[in-house]
């Protein structure tokens, strides 16, 4: 990548990298997959927990981003990230149609997972994003396809592949942080008049 | 003493289009880069991205100013300064027509090598 499409990029895609603003949200769905007591289902004490749980994931959010604000600084910008890629929105609609005809004449919300996993896969299709993201992203889509259907097929709870979601979305996060780390230019190049 | 040969120029040189030296400067074609991609961007988010020191930084703004190519807004948030800068339409349009320019030259010199 060069330096210019380095800064295009950087300040482009500035806020869709700044990946750990929603780790507590996949921290706490983990949370809840792995500790059924936390579940607003079960008893008071689990709405208590869930509240307490929705003002920890907004002060984080806050944080993170006065945190971002201050190391990198702020960019005022219009621009959604969104892939321009013909086959992702009709991989995209496909799947919505399909997974709301089961849902309705079937019952059947087994395929909310893959719907799921493709709408955050959308960083895969955009091709403006770099080569290292688009393959850890496929990485990730791989692995999260190959688990649920593995899960499903054999009947293992739902939990799993929520719990699996949760996990990769984390490393997810902390993948686009990095790189937004990596894009940062070293200081340099003082002597300009 | 020395004799110096002068080689004879060609009758037909090509006639290069002028660069604007202000935009043609790494530093400021940098702030350009990131300013054309948003709308606006502050102090703290440039030093960031152009890797370019507080004081080299704000030399280049102010000359991006006089040059009427960027607008520098301040604003006092909880105490402390926040600058936005901005590129307006005349930096807007020199931008483009820098690239152009580079475009013309880059394939008037590959007309050249062949």
């Amino acid at each position: 990548m060069d330096n210019q499409s380095r800064l295009t990029y950087l300040t482009r895609h500035y806020y869709d990298l700044q990946g750990i603003r929603t780790a507590p949200t996949w921290l706490y769905l983990l949370v809840i997959q792995a500790e059924p007591h936390t579940s607003p289902r079960s008893n008071g004490l689990g709405w208590v927990l869930v509240f307490l749980a929705m003002g920890l994931m907004a002060w984080w959010s806050w944080w993170a981003g006065r945190y971002y604000a201050h190391r990198f600084g702020r960019v005022e910008s219009t621009w959604i990230p969104l892939p321009t890629s013909r086959l992702y929105w009709s991989l995209v609609m496909g799947c919505f149609i399909f997974s709301m005809y089961r849902i309705i004449f079937t019952s059947y919300r087994g395929d909310l997972p893959y719907m799921f996993t493709l709408v955050w896969l959308s960083p895969l299709f955009n091709g403006e994003n770099p080569l290292v993201r688009r393959i850890y992203y496929a990485v990730a889509g791989a692995l999260v396809l190959s688990s649920t259907y593995y899960l499903q097929f054999n009947h293992i709870g739902n939990n799993f592949i929520i719990a699996i979601q949760c996990v990769v979305l984390l490393a997810l996060g902390l993948a686009d942080h990095l790189l937004l780390m990596s894009l940062r230019a070293p200081a340099h190049e003082d002597a300009v008049a | 003493m020395l004799l110096r040969m002068r080689m004879p120029l060609p009758e037909s040189q090509p006639s290069f289009p002028e660069v604007d030296r202000v935009i043609h400067e790494p530093a400021r074609l940098a702030i350009l880069t990131v300013l054309s991609a948003c709308t606006g961007a502050d102090f703290t988010f440039l030093q960031a991205a152009t890797g370019l020191s507080k004081g080299n930084l704000s030399v280049q703004l102010t000359r991006l100013e006089e040059a009427g190519l960027v607008s520098i807004e301040k604003k006092l948030f909880r105490k402390t300064t926040r600058t936005t800068v901005k590129l307006t339409r005349l930096g807007k349009q020199q931008l483009a027509e820098y690239w152009r320019t580079m475009r013309t030259i880059q394939e008037q010199g590959g007309s050249l090598v062949k």
